[in-house]
């Protein structure tokens, strides 16, 4: 049998002949398949948003910022005050609720600082309603991103408290703003084509960007992969006769420890902070992972995260939303792992940009206000120590005129 | 519910940029630098004239390698230039001592190089161990050792080459096809290992590529990334949690993990292998399979020409022959089985865990050859029909499966007193509800995707998919399907890689070696 040829380079191919072996390629044929499917489908949804009926909270992952963007998309009215920040900030806040309320704290479902708001309340007099959107590992670029997709429409805080820190500019494990799971989430809760150059730190990941953009089934794959599991769900559901897969009682252990090693997919019931107790007061000398993080100090990766940090500013000052920039308390062991003269320079960069763009600005990293008995390793606070995070931060918010007069003056929520 | 302190709770939390996940290769199969590479080397091959192909291919070759670390090309330049022109001394010494000795040369210099880059550490280890407890201190090697990608594949195709020329192959005259042969990129850094006189023969003849040939090899690309990405990537996070704490876990829990890594296994190498295969086919080469259903064998020496086909041939030609082979006495035959397969266990990783794996697989090659030799014996007559006969041949599959399985235990845990802590849990037989406390406890979904929950439906699935593909293999159902069949095929392999490839994929298994 005679096969036709793809590309013989000595005999004289005309375009018809080569058009027609490539016709006879069931390959081709099947590339040709898929980019009719796959153009079909953008273009449907480009004329109508609705012809593709995912939203992105409809995800087979559940990471700790999807059950915060999912408890804030049910808040009926906007935050009067927004906490951003790293796990620093997650540390204190629920450390700080578990204190006062002296009940474990659910990392997936409390996303309200009730300490906070009870002390604001005494000292100024009226309600707060705040919301928590400090996770894990989040950078200044993360926190754009959640500024930018969710804190700038119907539910706009009217205040800011972004505690922050030199890990969320600075860190050696980090690969590109793009790669962490807060930007990829919202990146498909906003638009975030802006920043989409100088967020991916390689050739690669801009051709995947791009890819992502031109192929609707590569753009939409957390979809395709939520209807999979709702599909696998229903099927095991059949088959062992569960009523609801979220929570079957599992007989082998081996679930449980799939589970545990898929930190970004986080179940309900995954983390709590608990009461403070005399065995949570142990320090744990976590200097060997702060020393990779610090380590080969990259300032263009610093440049470009207090690039995001100052549209950050920007934009809430566009917005008319007031920031209050902490700069969180960390022991001296931990500072002194950083480069030289980076922690200066840090601070130089922070307060300079807070002044800029009239932010206020308080430092709570003094060794006076938060001795080492209040950490429970050279960064994050303990318990006892979130409870005093939040009571300095409140008297510092008093103490502070300007600050006091940002937080006093909100207009009520309701107005 | 389980209740967490904040440290061990910031453990998990801070685990998003943990370091484990960084990436060291540079240009996998199964990524985008890939997809983009492989086309325009297939553009700029079929674009040149025959005569300088072979340096497309070259150039193209060690581009791929010094991706990872640009100063390894100057390893396997050099090891190329001195295998060439031995492979020639070989060839005009006039007496055999003369050949012998440049053999030697060859050999000592292969294996020393890569002696030097995987087991020096291992050396150093074991005379620690050795020395410990005479009360002298541990030694340490005084540098860092990185292993260069694909150095055990390509050793033993330079091995082969001087070995098969000592024993009267002419040498390859053309340098850079030579050259070519130990570095051509699809099976640059896990295989097959080549045998130079099926490939270069091919780099030399005029390289001709039809539609039927474009096809097969897209095809082929497809189907291994399916098996990559979609199969062996989804259930490398499953056996992670298990093999790296074995100890937590029921027997029952641990025959899942290993059932789980031996289909892993499989499908991680024999992906790798079909894109290899399937790369090389664009170029108009045949690069032989390395993998024929090896978890339908009957028996362990089958077993062995269906798994890793290029390691046992190589194994068998150039260590059990040499050694004697099954030309010697029974007691004979079985030393050389056992060091042939305890040494093809160090070759895949300096650990003791791998020399325990492949003197696993000696012994059960010594005992399928007693029951060998059982069968034939009058007397046990019976004992032939029986294995001969359908239950018996099923009994032997299952059989020869489990056994696989148990070597694998030996080959993925990370130490050998795992392995053993495992293999002894596996035989405990502990009921499935085990006596954990956590039975009672309410858990949440695992949602990764296509795995969780489908786990326990995907490993009998898996199973069954090998029997099709034992009993399409036997029929010409493929090579008449219609031609839309083989589209809609294709195409649904494109959807279901670009849709279920996790975004962080581990590397191939045997990349390590």
């Amino acid at each position: 049998m005679n096969e036709p040829q793809v590309q013989p380079k000595k005999e004289k191919t005309s375009f018809t002949q080569l058009v027609k072996s490539l016709a006879s390629s069931y390959v081709v044929l099947a590339i040709l398949a898929f980019v009719v499917i796959d153009g079909g489908f953008k273009i449907a949804t480009s004329i109508n948003h609705r012809a593709w009926p995912m939203t992105p909270l409809q995800s087979a992952y559940r990471s700790w910022v999807w059950w915060n963007v999912r408890d804030f998309e049910k808040e009926k009215q906007a935050p009067d005050i927004v906490l951003l920040g790293s796990s620093l900030m997650m540390a204190a806040f629920h450390g700080g609720d578990a204190a006062l309320l002296n009940v474990p704290q659910n990392v997936a479902f409390h996303h309200k600082s009730v300490l906070l708001e009870r002390l604001l309340k005494s000292r100024f007099n009226r309600d707060y309603n705040t919301f928590v959107f400090a996770l894990g590992g989040e950078m200044a670029s993360d926190a754009f991103a959640i500024t930018s997709s969710l804190l700038t429409g119907p539910k706009q805080p009217k205040v800011i408290i972004y505690g922050i820190a030199p890990r969320d500019f600075m860190d050696h494990a980090l690969s590109s703003p793009a790669s962490t799971e807060i930007f990829k989430f919202m990146s498909r809760m906003g638009d975030l084509d802006e920043v989409a150059a100088e967020s991916r730190g390689s050739i690669w990941e801009m051709g995947e960007y791009y890819f992502a953009r031109g192929s609707f089934v590569y753009n939409h794959r957390p979809d395709f992969i939520y209807i999979q599991h709702r599909l696998a769900n229903e099927a095991v559901r059949k088959v062992c006769g569960y009523k609801d897969m979220d929570y079957v009682k599992c007989p082998l252990m081996i679930r449980k420890q799939a589970f545990l090693e898929l930190p970004e997919n986080n179940g309900p019931n995954e983390v709590m902070i608990c009461p403070p107790s005399p065995a949570d007061l142990v320090f744990t000398d976590n200097s060997g992972e702060y020393r990779y993080r610090y380590k080969n100090p990259n300032m263009k990766q610093f440049a470009s995260q207090v690039g995001y940090l100052e549209r950050l500013l920007k934009l809430s000052d566009n917005q008319g939303i007031k920031v209050i920039l902490v700069n969180m308390p960390l022991t001296k062991e931990n500072v002194a792992l950083m480069p030289p003269n980076f922690y200066n320079n840090y601070m130089q960069t922070v307060e300079g940009l807070a002044g800029k763009y009239k932010a206020q600005f308080l430092d709570l990293n003094s060794e006076q206000l938060f001795p080492k008995k209040y950490f429970g390793d050279t960064a994050h606070l303990n318990v006892p120590g979130g409870k005093h995070f939040m009571e300095v931060l409140a008297e510092k918010i008093g103490a502070d005129d300007r600050v006091a007069a940002t937080i006093q003056n909100l207009p009520q929520t309701g107005q | 519910m389980r209740l967490r302190s904040p440290s061990k709770a910031r453990a998990i939390i801070d685990n998003v940029n943990s370091p484990k996940f960084e990436p060291t290769l540079q240009m996998l199969f199964n990524s985008l630098k890939y997809a983009l590479f492989l086309p325009i080397v297939f553009a700029l091959f079929w674009a040149t004239p025959q005569k300088y192909r072979v340096w497309i291919l070259l150039v193209a070759s060690y581009v791929f390698y010094m991706t990872w670390r640009p100063g390894f090309i100057l390893l396997i330049i050099g090891l190329t230039l001195a295998n060439y022109y031995i492979g020639f001394a070989i060839h005009k010494a006039k007496e055999v001592k003369g050949k012998k000795a440049w053999l030697t040369l060859s050999v000592i210099l292969n294996l020393a190089t890569l002696a030097f880059f995987k087991y020096a550490y291992f050396f150093n280890d074991c005379v620690t161990a050795f020395i410990k407890p005479l009360g002298l201190p541990a030694t340490h090697l005084p540098f860092d050792i990185i292993l260069p990608l694909g150095i055990s594949f390509f050793v033993f195709e330079f091995i082969h080459y001087t070995t098969d020329v000592y024993r009267g192959s002419e040498p390859i005259k053309s340098l850079p096809a030579f050259a070519l042969f130990a570095s051509f990129f699809p099976t640059q850094i896990a295989g097959p290992i080549k045998r130079f006189q099926d490939f270069i023969p091919q780099f030399l003849a005029e390289s001709k590529l039809t539609v039927a040939t474009f096809d097969s090899a897209v095809s082929l690309i497809l189907l291994g990334l399916f098996k990559k990405v979609l199969i062996a990537d989804n259930l490398s996070f499953f056996v992670q949690g298990g093999f790296g704490n074995a100890g937590l876990f029921s027997g029952t829990d641990l025959w899942i993990f290993t059932y789980a890594f031996a289909f892993q296994i499989y499908f991680d190498f024999s992906g790798y292998t079909d894109i290899a295969r399937g790369s090389a086919m664009l170029f108009g080469y045949k690069v032989p399979i390395n993998f024929n259903l090896p978890y339908l064998a009957r028996n362990i020496a089958e077993f062995w020409h269906r798994w890793h086909i290029s390691l046992s041939t190589w194994l068998r030609d150039y260590l059990f022959i040499p050694l004697g082979g099954s030309r010697v006495g029974r007691w004979k035959v079985h030393r050389n089985l056992l060091i042939t397969m305890t040494l093809g266990g160090l070759w895949h990783g300096a650990a003791v865990h791998y020399l325990l794996w492949g003197v696993f697989h000696g012994a059960l090659l010594v005992v399928h050859r007693e029951f060998q030799a059982l069968q034939k014996l009058p007397s046990f007559a019976w004992l032939k029909n029986a294995v001969a006969s359908r239950p018996g041949t099923i009994l032997s599959g299952l059989l020869t499966f489990h056994a696989v399985c148990i070597g694998w235990v030996f080959f993925r845990a990370e130490t050998n007193a795992v392995a053993f802590q495992m293999i002894r849990k596996m035989f405990t037989f502990a009921p499935v509800f085990c006596e954990s406390k956590m039975v009672s406890a309410v858990l949440p979904t695992i949602n990764y995707p296509l795995i969780y929950p489908s786990i326990f439906l995907l490993l009998p699935i898996l199973a069954v998919a090998h029997l099709i593909m034992g009993w399409l293999n036997t029929t010409t159902y493929v090579s008449r399907t219609p031609k839309i069949a083989k589209a809609v095929w294709c195409c649904t392999m494109i959807f279901l890689v670009m849709v279920f490839s996790p975004d962080k994929s581990p590397r191939f298994i045997y990349f390590q070696f």
